[in-house]
């Protein structure tokens, strides 16, 4: 009895202290993410405040470097740029990753692991790789428009990356370019966990291939689409690397992103607030895409 | 749940105070100044001492760095009581103010930028060393073009910079915006190097219709596009204009100078098709290697900067400075390669100015046209085996004279450069015209100056 009755105690103890144990374990983890993610989080939240060249004297303003946004066109045409890149970036990629995924469940594929790679390649690849193979194929004697005078269409080629029109749409498609991999292994490894009893009783219910798709391999992939959602969101929330090697922002600011912004504003025009300013709205931003993806795939299960 | 929501939110207040606390009350607190009482020039009264520099030359075989480690050696031989320590930081203006407030271990002679990110915001912090009284000694302000000299000053409020005390002296080296030519393709073309900015646009035409390359020119990444304009306003406005627009020194409404003339000239030039085809798709790393590579007649860049393998391939070009349409002399958008200032911090400070004035020497000059490279100050004969040397030596003596050094007109403001960039992209575009130009860069630096009240 007096055993029985001890034990369960004994137990909870254990418990907890090894889960202080545990802490301990992370502490070093911890104290290196601390400092060089969190601390510096709250720094430029701190320095969002302020106007400040990093140099003299900072300035209290307080929300100042953001009500300066809402007068800025050149911040609402970043954001907008957001918007288009969040097109290419995860729009596109999910929908095809999607039809690939769906395409794939049904047949058999010779070399399809062949294919898998080179499709998920780029995702792999460094931002610098990426924007010198783009550069390249849309440079004005690039691949693509010595296609274009080969197959006699001249009249079709352009300054791709030096036109105001066609620049972030051809820097977007990069984007989706290096997303597209990533969306398609998410949702085909998806749909291999998606129960074949499924699909049996959908046809014997008479459905069609676009029936069985949204009644049953789309809500199979709700985790995975979530995954993919909150990654290519965000990688379209904070393009740099890509528009700062071609075209920084130009021609014009007809390419200009949020974080181009922020890295100008910071580091070349001593503007050292309202670059840490941008920086919080991005992360703001970030977490609300985070937070509302969550909510939406927790609330359907 | 609840629970830990709130051992949540107590975590992140924990960081929020540990991360104000490390940022300490405001980014930047400033510091107390300096005092420069007595001011040593005779290196004997210096005793010994061992002086710390600082430097972006990381690269020993280059021009500039071969420079350095001429100029220390011939330093320490000078002057045998001081030892010179270098440290070289690639990449320095990023971390030079923590260099400068870090106690323990000051650097003496540091790198400052000219223009707002340098000098213009040093000087107001209290990390820099006033150099009036050394200037008053060792006479600076009498030896060096004036319109150089200017470009290392700034107002101790930080208001303003081009005027106020000195805050820095530029190396014997220049580097300026300069007209490359082919010379084989000049000869060929059955041209000489232009004496008149009417000859030099004849030259671009002559160029078209041979089918060449009239100029070399790649805007697809922005700020080069700039390099042009620069050159094209050094020909055509006039240099009061110029420098007291950059150094706030009157009240000078942009629509009142050349710059929309320049800015058209520019756009003509576009239009004409005397750029490389498409060149708003091309980066200036493309254009400026074609020419290297025997691609296109001109192309207007910073001297020393354009990719030569060997000084034999350099030796193929020469250059000069755009002529000036109204004929007047020769003046040059230029400045010293780089500007050393002295840390207020710095425990050596006689010694540190002594190495400043050493790099402004006859001696410092020498020592660059050793290395292919032009100086800035004294007279120097083009007499080296590099014809492109002896352009570029013949280029600055002319300056020299005539005094006729301008800023770099993206020094007016910290975001000037920007846009600049953007409005010469747009122009090129054609969505705005050369009068928006002009608007848009009075309105920068309107609100600019607006900020410095």
């Amino acid at each position: 009895m007096r055993i029985m009755s001890a034990s369960p105690s004994l137990a909870r103890k254990k418990k907890k202290s090894g889960s202080k144990i545990g802490f301990l374990y992370l502490l070093p983890a911890l104290i290196a993410y601390g400092y060089v993610v969190i601390v510096p989080t709250f720094q430029s939240l701190w320095f969002s405040f302020f106007k400040w060249n990093g140099i003299t004297e900072a300035q209290w303003v307080g929300l100042n470097n953001y009500l300066g946004f809402l007068s800025n066109p050149l911040v609402k045409q970043a954001f907008s740029h957001t918007l288009v890149l969040i097109l290419f970036y995860s729009i596109l990629p999910i929908s095809l990753g999607l039809l690939s995924a769906a395409l794939i469940s049904k047949t058999q594929i010779r070399f399809s692991g062949f294919f898998r790679s080179v499709i998920f390649l780029p995702q792999i690849l460094t931002s610098v790789v990426i924007a010198v193979i783009w550069r390249q194929i849309f440079s004005t004697d690039g691949i693509l428009n010595d296609a274009l005078r080969a197959v006699g269409l001249e009249s079709l080629t352009q300054p791709w990356l030096g036109s105001f029109t066609f620049t972030l749409p051809v820097l977007g498609l990069a984007g989706s370019w290096t997303t597209m991999g990533l969306c398609m292994l998410l949702f085909i490894s998806g749909t291999a966990n998606i129960s074949t009893e499924l699909y049996d009783a959908a046809k014997l219910d008479g459905a069609g291939a676009i029936r069985e798709f949204f009644s049953v391999t789309l809500p199979g992939l709700r985790p995975q689409l979530a995954v993919a959602m909150t990654l290519t969101l965000i990688a379209a929330l904070r393009v740099f690397d890509l528009v700062w090697l071609t075209t920084r922002g130009g021609p014009g600011t007809s390419s200009i992103t949020p974080s181009v912004l922020l890295y100008s504003k910071a580091f070349t025009q001593s503007d050292v607030g309202a670059g840490a300013a941008i920086g919080v709205l991005l992360a703001i931003l970030a977490l609300l895409v985070a937070l509302v993806i969550v909510r939406v795939m927790d609330d359907k299960d | 749940m609840e629970q830990s929501k709130r051992k949540m939110s107590g975590a992140i207040a924990i960081f929020v105070a540990f991360s104000l606390a490390l940022a300490g009350c405001s980014p930047g607190s400033s510091d107390s100044g300096s005092d420069t009482s007595t001011v040593v020039i005779d290196p004997a009264e210096m005793g010994d001492v061992t002086l710390t520099v600082l430097d972006s030359f990381t690269d020993n075989a280059s021009p500039i760095g071969l420079w350095m480690l001429d100029i220390v050696a011939g330093f320490e031989a000078k002057y045998p009581n001081i030892k010179v320590k270098r440290e070289s930081v690639q990449d320095i203006t990023t971390n030079l103010k923590l260099k400068l407030a870090d106690e323990k271990n000051t650097p003496d002679v540091v790198p400052a930028n000219q223009g707002w990110a340098g000098v213009g915001d040093l000087s107001s912090s209290g990390l820099l060393l006033n150099l009036d009284p050394y200037d008053k000694a060792y006479g600076w302000s009498e030896k060096l073009p004036t319109t150089i000299l200017q470009q290392s000053m700034a107002s101790t409020d930080g208001k303003n910079i081009g005027q106020g005390s000195l805050f820095g002296v530029p190396i014997n080296q220049g580097a300026f915006v300069t007209v490359f030519y082919n010379r084989a393709m000049l000869t060929k073309l059955g041209l000489s190097v232009p004496k008149t900015f009417a000859e030099f646009e004849a030259a671009m035409a002559k160029a078209k219709s041979a089918g060449q390359i009239p100029m070399q020119l790649g805007t697809q990444d922005g700020w080069p596009a700039s390099a042009t304009l620069l050159a094209l306003q050094a020909a055509l406005d006039s240099s009061d204009d110029i420098i007291n627009a950059v150094f706030a020194k009157s009240n000078v409404k942009l629509a009142d100078t050349k710059l929309e003339a320049a800015v058209t000239a520019y756009k003509k030039w576009a239009d004409s098709g005397y750029f490389t085809k498409d060149f708003v798709g091309v980066p200036s790393g493309t254009a400026v290697q074609d020419f290297v590579d025997g691609k296109g007649l001109f192309v207007i860049w910073y001297s020393g900067y354009l990719p030569f393998k060997s000084q034999a391939q350099g030796d193929k070009f020469g250059q000069f400075l755009l002529p000036r349409a109204d004929g007047g002399a020769l003046t040059g958008v230029g400045a010293s390669l780089q500007q050393f200032s002295v840390a207020a911090k710095s425990d050596a400070k006689d010694a540190a100015a002594l190495f400043l004035n050493y790099m402004a020497s006859q001696e410092a000059g020498d020592f660059a046209i050793k290395y292919k490279a032009p100086p800035l100050f004294g007279k120097f004969e083009a007499s080296s085996d590099s014809p492109l040397l002896n352009d570029g030596v013949v280029t600055l003596n002319l300056i020299t004279s005539s005094n006729g050094y301008l800023p770099y007109f993206d020094w007016a403001t910290p975001t000037m450069l920007d846009v600049m960039t953007q409005q010469l992209q747009s122009l090129f575009g054609g969505k705005v015209s050369p009068k928006d130009v002009v608007a848009a860069m009075q309105k920068d630096y309107d609100t600019f100056r607006e900020s410095k009240k």
